[in-house]
């Protein structure tokens, strides 16, 4: 495989995903390719499309085993944080411009980025040429994990304050202050660490103010409430 | 009085325009009252050939000056080429003078000219039966034959009569054998007017190579066309309210002659000298007195505003005015998390009591979301801000801003001695002030939280510190050596030893004028307009330029020659100031005759005239004489800094004058 660098008759627009119950569809439009890649990954990691096609070459998979998949998974990263599918362009067509992926390939607790390259596959030197889009994030779409935080307040004796009860469930390899929470008259969020979820934490206020939680700026790629 | 209000903005490349400039306004204040002046004849003045045309600013100037209807006078240049004779008019726009060639044939454009002034007013010039034509011509002109004819053939074309005179500018220097050209122009002149005598209207020899043996240089060559001017003001002038000396001015007319020029002046080229010099050299020395004893560290530290917990003023005032209003407040610390309510008390006991409360404990208890609120809300504000540009530019010129305010130019010299220490100083620690007493434990979360945020801050701003007070000091020096490099320049310009007594009254003047002128500011300089070391060199000159030009507005700048004589020479006793200027006049008209021959050529003098300003007292004295009117004439000069004796000869054997020297061998065409 070869990653060649952008071009308009290899543009890829309108990238969109749907989660229909269990299965996850993608449908994007094209000019042209005969193939497509997708890349499922886990977005708090870096995306590095040269280290992954050298992880596959290292696989043995030749250009011309490639194309001829019937359409799945070609490769899945030792430790499951990488998957790819190919697909090809006469399919996807067939099969009104979207590709599907199951709902038992997304794990829970874990924020997915969905890349698309197109490909063409050149017979003649049985080479795959994958066309990077214009900017890094076009042609990228996240799944970003839902989390359902828990308050409750409690109420102080002969006192102005009350007790709010916050609890927000564990997520492995959380990022350290991804998720926020804010006192109603309070201009600043306060970020959550690592050793506030899975249990539960108390926060004095006032009794009239109220808590909510959000996600920071930053990782709403990988978090939503 | 505030120095700066003069309102004279002038550029200077160097010193030497300063110095220029400086003379020139002080000449301006030697202007007299508006005479009663004016030309009474329309008066034509023509220069033939380049070298002529090249002095007309000394002819217009006297002309403007003295006579009230001088606008009206008409100025032509006439240049001959191999190919062709061009003739141009002269136009000024403000003191601006430039040259527009016309179409017209030279002797086309002498008859233009002279209609046009004909057809003024009758004010303009009272009689127009004569007019005069002025001419002027270097004699050291390759083709001055040419030029004389042209001038033999001109003439008004009208029915006036024609008062036409030759001002023939000998050059008797060896250099480019300029001294045999003139001869052979002379010899061909004398030939003409014997073969056309009626064309040949006067002529005026007037040699750069006087009678004394002294060669008037190029420096001093005005002053023989300030003669001329001269000779054009008395041979056709009116004084308002007084009877006409015509008889008297017709000795200026027919024939040929010379002059001998006398010239007192007050001496205002040395003057400005000694003035600007010791204006520059005073302001520095006063400049660099105030520095006593060095600066000490306290003293820096004061000025620069730094605190014991080496914060910075200007830095504190950056944090409330930029960044404070986007922190959190101390009240917002209170809603941290606890692990429980246990820990929470736990806290609020030992602060309570004014303990310290160990940090990594702080942040166990608060379940690692203190660390985390603090990067947010105290320190990546500081990150967001230093991150733009334009954010690190208003610092750094601020910082500049600082030390150029806080520090004169020559405390920035001495203290580049101590570069290293100050440097030290400027990068200590800003560490921590600790809580103030408080036990509000809020307000003691806040309190480590904010100084987290200026320590961050400190140690972007230190960098910057640094590298500008470098820069600062590289710029004392650069202005130092910039001051030192003038005043040399000034140095350069010699005094004459006759005028030490310039010197002397001068520099006291200037010192009194910088003393009683200071102004001293928060940083002790006392003339903060100079000693700005942003200033680039023009910048600089033109701030001098200002002082100079109050300077110059006291009285003693604004004295007639006479009465500055006698203030300079105020240990002069009365009969000798009397006579000061008679004899001055005397030993400057020896030997200053505009010729220089070995045989004699018959010189007889024609007339004696006086111009002197009427309020000098000796005007006064000369208008009082019986000979007034008779062997002398007085013309009111319209200048008060100096007088000029004229004496007229008539050259009654011209053959036996020999421009080259009689040794030369002159060849006969």
């Amino acid at each position: 495989m070869r990653i060649e660098t952008y071009r308009d008759d290899f543009q890829l627009c309108e990238y969109s995903l749907k989660r229909n119950g269990g299965e996850i569809a993608l449908s994007w439009k094209y000019k042209g390719g005969s193939h497509f890649l997708i890349f499922l990954y886990d977005a708090r990691r870096s995306f590095k499309l040269q280290q992954i096609i050298e992880e596959i070459e290292k696989q043995g998979h030749s250009d011309r085993d490639i194309v001829r998949l019937p359409g799945g998974s070609l490769h899945i990263s030792g430790d499951g944080s990488m998957k790819v599918y190919v697909c090809r362009e006469p399919e996807f067509a067939m099969k009104g411009q979207c590709y599907t992926l199951q709902g038992h390939e997304i794990k829970r607790g874990i924020p997915y980025g969905i890349r698309i390259f197109a490909a063409q596959y050149d017979r003649e030197r049985e080479m795959l040429h994958i066309y990077c889009p214009k900017e890094e994030e076009d042609n990228v779409q996240y799944i970003p994990v839902r989390i359902e935080p828990e308050i409750r307040y409690r109420p102080v004796l002969l006192s102005r304050d009350r007790i709010c009860l916050l609890q927000i469930p564990y997520m492995q390899d959380y990022i350290e202050g991804a998720l926020e929470y804010y006192v109603s008259g309070v201009r600043c969020g306060y970020p959550l660490s690592r050793e506030c979820l899975g249990r539960e934490i108390q926060i004095v206020i006032p009794r009239d103010a109220a808590v909510t939680v959000r996600v920071a700026d930053s990782c709403k790629k990988y978090y939503r409430i | 009085m505030d120095v700066m209000s003069t309102m004279e903005e002038r550029k200077f490349q160097d010193a030497g325009e300063l110095l220029a400039a400086c003379r020139e306004k002080m000449r301006e204040n030697q202007h007299g009252e508006s005479g009663g002046n004016y030309a009474l004849y329309p008066t034509v003045i023509v220069f033939l050939g380049e070298k002529a045309r090249s002095h007309v600013q000394y002819v217009k100037q006297t002309l403007d000056e003295n006579w009230n209807n001088a606008d009206y006078l008409q100025y032509l240049g006439i240049t001959v080429t191999e190919k062709s004779i061009k003739c141009q008019t002269l136009t000024t726009k403000g003191k601006e003078i430039t040259w527009k060639t016309c179409k017209s044939t030279a002797p086309q454009a002498i008859c233009i000219a002279v209609v046009e002034m004909l057809t003024q007013e009758d004010k303009i010039f009272p009689d127009k039966t004569r007019i005069k034509m002025e001419f002027l011509l270097d004699a050291a002109e390759e083709a001055g034959k040419t030029y004389y004819d042209l001038f033999a053939e001109m003439s008004s074309g009208l029915q006036t009569n024609d008062l036409k005179t030759l001002y023939l500018m000998a050059d008797q220097t060896p250099e480019d054998k300029n001294h045999i050209t003139s001869d052979k122009l002379f010899q061909y002149i004398l030939k003409r007017r014997q073969e056309m005598p009626e064309r040949s209207g006067t002529l005026y020899l007037i040699s750069n190579y006087l009678e004394s043996g002294k060669i008037l240089g190029e420096k001093e060559l005005w002053q023989n066309y300030r003669l001329t001017a001269d000779i054009i003001l008395l041979g056709g002038n009116r004084t308002r309210g007084k009877s006409q000396t015509a008889d008297y001015a017709a000795k200026l007319y027919n024939g040929i002659k010379t002059a001998s020029y006398a010239l007192v002046t007050k001496p205002i080229d040395e003057i400005g000298t000694v003035s600007l010099r010791y204006l520059l050299s005073v302001l520095y020395e006063q400049e660099r007195s105030r520095l006593q004893g060095g600066i000490t560290e306290e003293e820096i530290r004061r000025r620069l505003g730094i605190g014991q917990t080496n914060t910075m003023e200007m830095v504190e005032r950056l944090y409330r005015d930029t960044l404070q209003k986007q922190l959190p407040r101390a009240e917002d610390m209170g809603y941290l998390p606890f692990m429980n309510a246990e820990k929470q008390k736990e806290l609020l006991k030992t602060l309570t009591k004014g303990e310290e409360f160990p940090q990594a404990l702080l942040d166990q208890y608060t379940l690692g979301v203190r660390p985390l609120f603090v990067q947010k809300g105290f320190l990546q504000p500081v990150e967001d801000y230093w991150e733009k540009e334009e954010n690190r530019e208003i610092l750094r010129q601020a910082v500049s801003d600082l030390y150029c305010q806080r520090f004169s130019s020559f405390e920035l010299m001495e203290l580049s001695s101590k570069q290293k220490s100050i440097e030290r100083l400027l990068m200590e620690p800003y560490h921590y002030g600790g809580c103030g007493g408080k036990t509000d434990y809020r307000e003691v979360l806040y309190a480590a939280a904010e100084y987290a945020g200026k320590a961050l801050l400190y140690e972007k701003v230190k960098p910057v510190l640094l590298e500008e007070f470098s820069k600062v000091l590289l710029q004392a020096k650069a202005f130092d050596e910039q001051y030192q490099q003038i005043l040399r320049q000034l140095q350069m310009e010699s005094i004459p030893v006759e005028a030490q007594s310039v010197e002397k009254k001068y520099a006291a003047l200037v010192e009194k004028y910088v003393m009683e002128h200071q102004k001293i500011n928060e940083v002790g300089t006392a003339f903060p307009e100079v000693f700005c070391m942003r200033q680039n060199r023009e910048e600089f000159l033109g701030s001098v330029w200002k002082i100079l030009c109050d300077l110059i507005q006291e009285d003693v700048y604004r004295y007639d020659f006479e009465r500055e004589i006698e203030w300079r020479m105020s240990d002069m006793t009365e009969v000798k100031k009397e006579a000061f200027v008679k004899l001055e006049l005397q030993k400057s008209l020896t030997g200053s005759t505009r010729l220089k021959n070995v045989l004699t050529y018959g010189k007889m003098v024609a007339g004696c005239f006086y111009l002197i300003n009427e309020s000098a007292a000796y005007a006064k004295h000369l208008a009082g004489l019986e000979a007034n009117g008779r062997d002398f004439m007085i013309f009111d000069l319209n200048r008060t800094d100096g007088v000029e004796q004229i004496e007229i000869y008539n050259i009654t054997k011209p053959e036996c004058i020999h421009l080259a020297g009689s040794g030369e061998q002159r060849d006969e065409d």
